[in-house]
């Protein structure tokens, strides 16, 4: 086959960077883009630029966002007795999906992955730690950002709910957490088994995860 | 495409388009290889909880001709040692043995020796309380394997047996030194390191006494043979600076 013209090579090239793309699906797609009016392919550009230049993270929880905090930090209504520590922010959603859960979130921001290079100090967890012992009487309130359901009287964090993968790297984080947040006299639940061992959350199904929810085990 | 069976041990797993996952495992059959398991994210139905890291597992998976990724079919554990990953400190030295046996066991070249020394460590590590003795039981033979163990009983410059005095090592030098001819800058490895050596040679894992190693000890030798790796294969170990943040 002839080769493709520079500017359509490069941006396969950059479709190839996607998580899911090959060399197929990528030309595919960008064939795709060059022949659907100008106007569009420059809406989804914009959209894109749109989201990546506004977007940034919780102050809280880490929790992509518009603002400063995001709306599960912000809301009224959620339990800020409970914070489901999820890997992804992505993670959020699934769990939301099964409209099961009332509490707040923390977004650890990736998994302890040796091999990766990735250590604790990657990951978001001092700034879980710090919401979890700044709910002491101590706390000043004006360093609290007014935020619904966390910090306050009467909203001390009770339980912890560990929801990363039950992977290796996911069980490992989760024990490494575990043994942070047990001696600040917090409940530790870890999600119960339903998601398959070696499954990720991505691809539980509401049902599966709601069971996953209800049947937690203490760790 | 003709379709392999062997034992297997995976050494790392990750996430790969849409819902695959690429695997690296150390097969008994073809030796060290990297494949792709369909779906794996998705589905237990094929692979179950069978390429988690470490896993000692049964694998099928096709060879393709000319590609240097294999197609895994089908996977079954054998026995999973991520139970082993009880604490943060013991998944370091775990992902340790993974990183070193990924740095040195060459891509297809079946080795036996390799796959039951892995095997081996793994078991080791099961049945310990002290990580460091399977760890540097797996740091010296991979560096006896590769071929790079220096010499160590006696002085590489004036050959005099060095007997109950310590060592100095260097790897520029590739040789441990006497006290009277050691240079500036090089690494102690006291006489008891030195006997731990002959004796890690000689016995397998369970036969040695973990009462006799300590951690200082497992931490001498533990650098001068990361130092040899690092220097032999070009290669910074991702591992090390957290497992030494961590000791
Ligand atoms: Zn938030
Ligand atoms: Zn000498």
């Amino acid at each position: 086959m002839k080769e493709l013209p520079e500017p359509i090579a490069r941006l396969v090239d950059e479709l190839k960077r996607l998580p899911g793309f090959g060399q197929k699906s990528a030309t595919r797609l960008a064939f795709h883009l060059l022949r659907q009016p100008a106007e569009d392919v420059e809406r989804l550009a914009e959209a894109i630029l749109a989201a990546k230049r506004s977007l940034r993270t919780c102050s809280i929880c880490h929790n992509l966002t518009d603002q400063e905090t995001c709306e599960f930090c912000r809301a009224e209504g959620r339990n800020g007795k409970q914070i489901c520590v999820v890997e992804a922010a992505q993670d959020i959603v699934n769990v939301e999906k099964t409209r099961h859960y009332q509490g707040l979130y923390h977004v650890l921001g990736g998994l302890l992955a040796p091999l990766e290079g990735v250590g604790p100090e990657q990951l978001n967890i001092q700034s879980l730690l710090k919401r979890l012992c700044a709910q002491g009487a101590s706390a000043p309130e004006a360093h609290q950002p007014r935020a619904g359901a966390s910090g306050g009287e009467g909203n001390r964090v009770e339980e912890v709910i560990l929801a990363t993968n039950p992977t290796a790297e996911g069980d490992a984080t989760a024990l490494y957490l575990a043994k942070l947040v047990k001696p600040l006299g917090v409940r530790v639940t870890r999600l119960a088994m339903g998601i398959p061992l070696g499954g990720e959350l991505e691809y539980a199904d509401s049902v599966t995860l709601q069971h996953a929810l209800d049947g937690r085990r203490e760790l | 495409m003709p379709l392999v069976e062997s034992e297997a041990i995976i050494l790392r797993s990750r996430a790969w388009g849409e819902a695959d996952k690429l695997v690296s495992f150390l097969s008994r059959a073809r030796g060290r290889l990297r494949g792709i398991a369909p779906s794996a994210r998705r589905s237990r139905r094929r692979f179950g909880a069978a390429l988690e890291p470490l896993s000692h597992v049964r694998l099928w998976f096709f060879e393709r001709e000319g590609r240097e990724l294999v197609r895994l079919s089908q996977s079954e554990l054998i026995e999973g040692f991520w139970d082993a990953r009880g604490d943060y400190q013991r998944s370091l030295a775990l992902s340790q043995v993974a990183e070193l046996a990924e740095l040195l066991l060459p891509e297809r070249e079946p080795s036996d020796k390799a796959f039951r020394l892995l095997l081996a460590t793994l078991e080791g590590f099961k049945g310990a309380e002290s990580i460091w003795l399977p760890l540097a039981y797996f740091q010296l033979w991979s560096v006896r394997l590769a071929g790079w163990l220096p010499g160590l009983q006696e002085c590489g410059r004036c050959g005099k047996s060095l007997g109950d005095e310590p060592g100095y090592f260097s790897v520029d030098r590739g040789r441990a030194f006497c006290r009277g001819c050691r240079l500036p800058g090089m690494r102690t490895l006291g006489a008891a390191s030195r006997r731990t050596v002959v004796e890690m040679l000689e016995k397998p894992l369970p036969k040695l006494s973990p009462e006799a190693w300590d951690r200082r000890r497992a931490a001498e030798l533990g650098a001068l043979l990361l130092d040899v790796i690092e220097y032999h294969a070009e290669h910074k170990l991702t591992t090390r600076e957290l497992l030494d943040e961590k000791a």
